[in-house]
């Protein structure tokens, strides 16, 4: 799939930090990586996002030069660092690139500051200029005072940072993130992804960061590629990927989605779909996409069905009966079958709901958040 | 996704062939015994020479099979031993261990000294004192004997290394196994019998196995016990025939090719073992480790295994140190016995500098050699993606089962038949170049064991920090890898400072080394003065496993 950034994306510069063509990677007879394209411009993150064994760390690995390429090409900064058609492979210490691993991958011999410094020191930079680099650094990634600490005396959240620092110590023109953020708990998960967020703007870095989890993505991204099967499914701003998915995938895999399965109703201006004994409107499906009597999936995020009583009643409504019944705290999760089906819809509601099981409901849908697929 | 691949850049074409020049050299030197076997015994009648019309080749072999039978002896003993040690909380439990380790640091040559200073059909103290009693009228025991052989090495070197051997595979082995069989309904010792002894049966197989091989090149004790009487092993054997003059190399040749098959066949059943033993402890890595505590009985194990390694450590040295002040070796009986002559005439002696330094060098020089040869043969084994990788893989192995008398006797071969290589002969640097490949298959195995437990991200994040591959190698790895540099470091060293039969053909008048010395004044009837340089021998050997001690040395997990 050629997708490419979108023209919104469109910065000054024509050229892009990161340029991926028709990447692709074979392991053992399957291609882990499968004709990927894409392009990273300056200053923004593009999130390789999808489930383990997609090829998104693959693709990433590609582009450090830790693999080597099967078929395409990688360009940083115009340069052309990977090539398998041109036989070009430059090692991964000469395409000036940064890596942060999942596993920190923080030398356990070194003190911080000799971690930090390290790359400065391959670079035969003068001492003191490395000493202040070093300390600019352990302020900016908020390790002030353990310069000294050796990593086995730090926590996973301090020596995820150690390893951040040490990635943009030397300015690389690219920064690769692999689940930079998966060890955390999920407390400090959030915490990371904010000061990650903050240090990337403040610095203007590129970014490319591989993730599973959509809300990392969504929340850094300036552009999200979701993959699958080593194939990018769908390219484009969080935004767009999450109303606009393109692909059954990128629709189950990013956020939630209520599915109903139904036939279409004909109608001249507006398309109608039958879901059981029940008719639901749509709006801005082009009504020659779907002819009548077509078995179709009606899809829509959780946020866009409310559930209603019978008095508050408007126009496009479905009604059911509550199947299931858990409290959460500060939210009720009701499973809802679909009345004359055996369709079942969870959704949550107000911890002030007052229902019970076998209650019968009404499910408020926004029409014009309502997809339609071809099954 | 963590795709572990080890061929994870494409290397430049210096590296390549630095690589690749590295793995030549390997092939070259471990192979090269085998060629000169071949060359030399491909001869016509050679054969039939050796085996038919010689009789003492014939009971060499034979005797070298018939010794050989300890190691399975010591191996059943050695895992009693060690399952004690190591299940049971017992006093002195850790003293034990470190004895166990010294035993089997320190060289034979001066324990076997001891042990004629007590069984020795003559003047044995033990025999003498046996013959005191009204009944006994002839010396019961004769240490110049297979049997005095078989227990010099038992109690000297084949159950200590047992012990050691067979102990990491004791502590991995889960305990829940066991536990659950209690549970059952099991008493302790059903659950040794029906349980323990079963799951760690392949371990103790596969250390019998190695240890057979290992007797097969056994050669200082049999030299100074057997030759005497005509007892004759393989290596002894081929001392004998390559120092005659002129030397009989073909025949020496036609016998190593003979017991070069047989070592080779037994040495591929052994790799298949381990290959199955592998599959068992990986099934067993619980971690799950738990020591017995038993009540009275735990007294009786402790004095059971102080005796132990008071017959094969402290008694033998004891006597090595009464046999060096000694006027006249094993004669306690006569007017004034002891004496600091000995001593006095040694270590005046300039041949004793001279040796003591060359031994320094040569195993201080084999042992830095050793580790750092080592370390880039195993990082470009476990981690590039040089071609014949597999191949270097093994043929690294190759000098395991190799005796060093043939180990020797080749280099030796190949220095006086190459124009290229004279310089080297006699020269301590043939030496420690014997040695680096006699120790290449432990070292490059334990640095094998150490750089594959090294995250590979870690050298990834200095390749794209900007460091090369070289640079990598010496920043990250090597300290990395530190603790088993020591290791390796001290095992070459205390394996040079000890050996005999690898340098003896090699060595000069000015190579001459301590155990030489020591060999020389041994089997010229000068057992004091060998008994001097076995104390000063020991005593370096007790002190290098001391402080490596203090710095961490951790083999024992390792093996």
């Amino acid at each position: 799939m050629s997708a490419l950034t979108n023209s919104n994306a469109a910065q000054p510069s024509p050229e892009p930090v990161l340029r991926v063509r028709n990447l692709s990677k074979i392991y053992r007879g399957a291609r882990a990586v499968d004709s990927v394209s894409f392009d990273v411009y300056a200053g923004t993150v593009l999130t390789l996002l999808g489930p383990s064994g997609c090829g998104k760390s693959t693709t990433l690995r590609l582009i450090a030069g830790l693999e080597q390429p099967d078929a395409g090409e990688i360009w940083i900064h115009g340069r052309l660092v990977a090539s398998a058609a041109r036989n070009v492979m430059l090692p991964p210490e000469q395409r000036r690139v940064g890596l942060v691993f999942q596993s920190y991958a923080v030398w356990p011999h070194m003190t911080v500051t000799a971690n930090i410094g390290y790359p400065l020191k391959l670079r035969r930079v003068d001492r003191n200029v490395v000493a202040s680099k070093v300390s600019e650094m352990i302020r900016l990634v908020k390790l002030e005072g353990l310069g000294d600490r050796m990593p086995a005396e730090l926590s996973g959240g301090q020596q995820q940072r150690v390893a951040l620092a040490r990635a943009l110590v030397y300015e690389p023109e690219l920064l690769l993130l692999d689940e930079p953020l998966s060890n955390l708990d999920s407390a400090l998960r959030k915490e990371m992804c904010t000061q990650l967020k903050d240090i990337q703007t403040r610095l203007a870095t590129t970014v490319v960061y591989v993730t599973h989890d959509q809300e990392e993505a969504m929340s850094l991204s300036n552009f999200i590629a979701v993959m699958n099967h080593g194939v990018v499914e769908q390219l484009g701003s969080p935004d767009r990927v999450y109303e606009q998915p393109a692909t059954v995938f990128v629709r189950d895999f990013v956020g939630r989605t209520i599915r109903l399965r139904g036939v279409i109703e004909g109608n001249a201006d507006r398309v109608r779909v039958r879901i059981g004994n029940q008719v639901i409107r749509t709006a801005g499906v082009d009504p020659d996409t779907f002819s009548s009597g077509v078995a179709v999936e009606v899809s829509m995020r959780p946020e866009d069905v409310k559930l209603v009583k019978e008095q508050d009643r408007s126009s496009n409504c479905i009604a059911g009966h509550i199947s299931e019944l858990s409290y959460y705290g500060d939210r009720f999760e009701f499973t809802v079958r679909i009345e004359g089906t055996d369709e079942q819809v969870a959704i949550s509601a107000d911890k002030r709901q007052h229902a019970s099981v076998g209650d019968r409901v009404l499910l408020s849908i926004d029409e014009t958040h309502l997809k339609i697929w071809p099954l | 996704m963590s795709v572990v691949d080890s061929h994870w850049t494409a290397l430049p074409r210096l590296q390549l062939v630095l690589g690749g020049l590295t793995f030549g050299l390997v092939a070259l030197v471990t192979m090269a015994p085998v060629f000169v076997v071949i060359f030399g015994a491909v001869e016509a009648n050679v054969w039939h020479e050796a085996f038919i019309e010689n009789p003492i080749n014939r009971s060499a072999i034979g005797y070298s099979f018939l010794l050989a039978l300890r190691a399975p002896i010591a191996a059943f003993i050695g895992f009693l031993i060690a399952w004690l040690l190591i299940r049971v909380r017992i006093p002195g439990g850790r003293l034990l261990e470190f004895a166990m380790w010294v035993t089997f640091f320190i060289p034979l040559l001066p324990v076997t000294l001891s042990w004629i200073l007590l069984l020795h059909p003559r003047y044995g103290i033990i025999n003498k004192a046996l013959m005191s009693l009204p009944f006994v009228h002839s010396p019961p025991f004769n240490i110049n004997s297979v049997g005095g052989i078989l227990w010099v090495h038992i109690a000297a070197s084949s159950v200590p290394v047992m012990v050691i051997v067979l102990g990491p595979a004791i502590r991995q082995l889960d305990v829940s196994f066991e536990e659950v069989a209690r549970v059952c309904g099991s008493g302790p010792i059903a659950v040794f019998r029906h349980i323990t002894l079963p799951i760690l049966a392949p371990a103790i197989l596969t250390g019998a196995v190695a240890g057979f091989i290992k007797s097969l090149e056994a050669f200082e004790v049999e030299q100074l016990l057997g030759r005497p009487v005509g007892i004759f092993v393989y290596s002894t054997r081929i001392y004998d025939l390559a120092s005659w003059e002129p030397p009989n190399f073909k025949a020496a040749m036609a016998l190593s090719s003979f017991m070069l098959i047989v070592l080779l066949a037994i040495a591929v059943t052994y790799q298949r073992l381990t290959e199955r033993n592998e599959y068992a402890t990986i099934l067993g890595r619980g971690a799950n480790f738990r020591q017995f505590t038993i009540g009275r009985p735990r007294w009786a194990i402790s004095a059971a295994l102080f005796l132990v390694v008071a017959i094969s450590l402290f008694f033998p040295l004891f006597m090595l140190v009464c046999g060096s002040f000694m006027k006249l070796f094993g004669f306690f009986n006569i007017a004034t016995p002891f004496t600091t002559d000995n001593w006095r005439d040694v270590l005046g002696d300039p041949a004793f500098l001279s040796s003591l330094i060359n031994s320094l060098v040569l195993s201080g020089g084999a042992g830095l050699g050793g580790a750092l040869i080592y370390s880039i043969i195993a990082y470009l084994l476990v981690r590039s993606s040089l071609p014949g990788r597999r191949i270097v893989d093994l043929l690294a192995w190759l000098p395991w089962c190799i005796p060093g008398i043939l180990f020797g006797l080749s280099m030796l071969w190949l220095i006086l038949a190459s124009p290229i290589l004279s310089f080297l002969y006699g020269s301590i640097i043939s030496l420690i170049v014997i040695m680096i490949v006699a120790q290449l298959p432990i070292g490059v195995q334990m640095m094998k064991v150490s750089i594959r437990q090294i995250a590979v991200e870690l050298e990834q994040s200095s390749r794209i920090c900007g460091g090369g591959p070289m640079r990598t190698f010496f920043s990250i790895v090597l300290p990395l890898i530190q603790p088993i540099l020591v290791s390796i470091f001290v095992i070459v060293f205390i394996s040079a400072l000890r050996d005999i039969s690898t340098i003896i053909f090699l060595a000069s008048a000015k190579s001459q080394t301590l155990s030489l010395l020591m060999m020389q004044f041994a089997t010229s009837s000068n057992l004091e003065a060998s008994a001097v340089l076995g104390v000063i021998t020991t005593a370096i050997v007790v002190v290098v496993a001391l402080l490596a001690r203090r710095f961490g040395l951790q083999v024992t997990a390792q093996r």
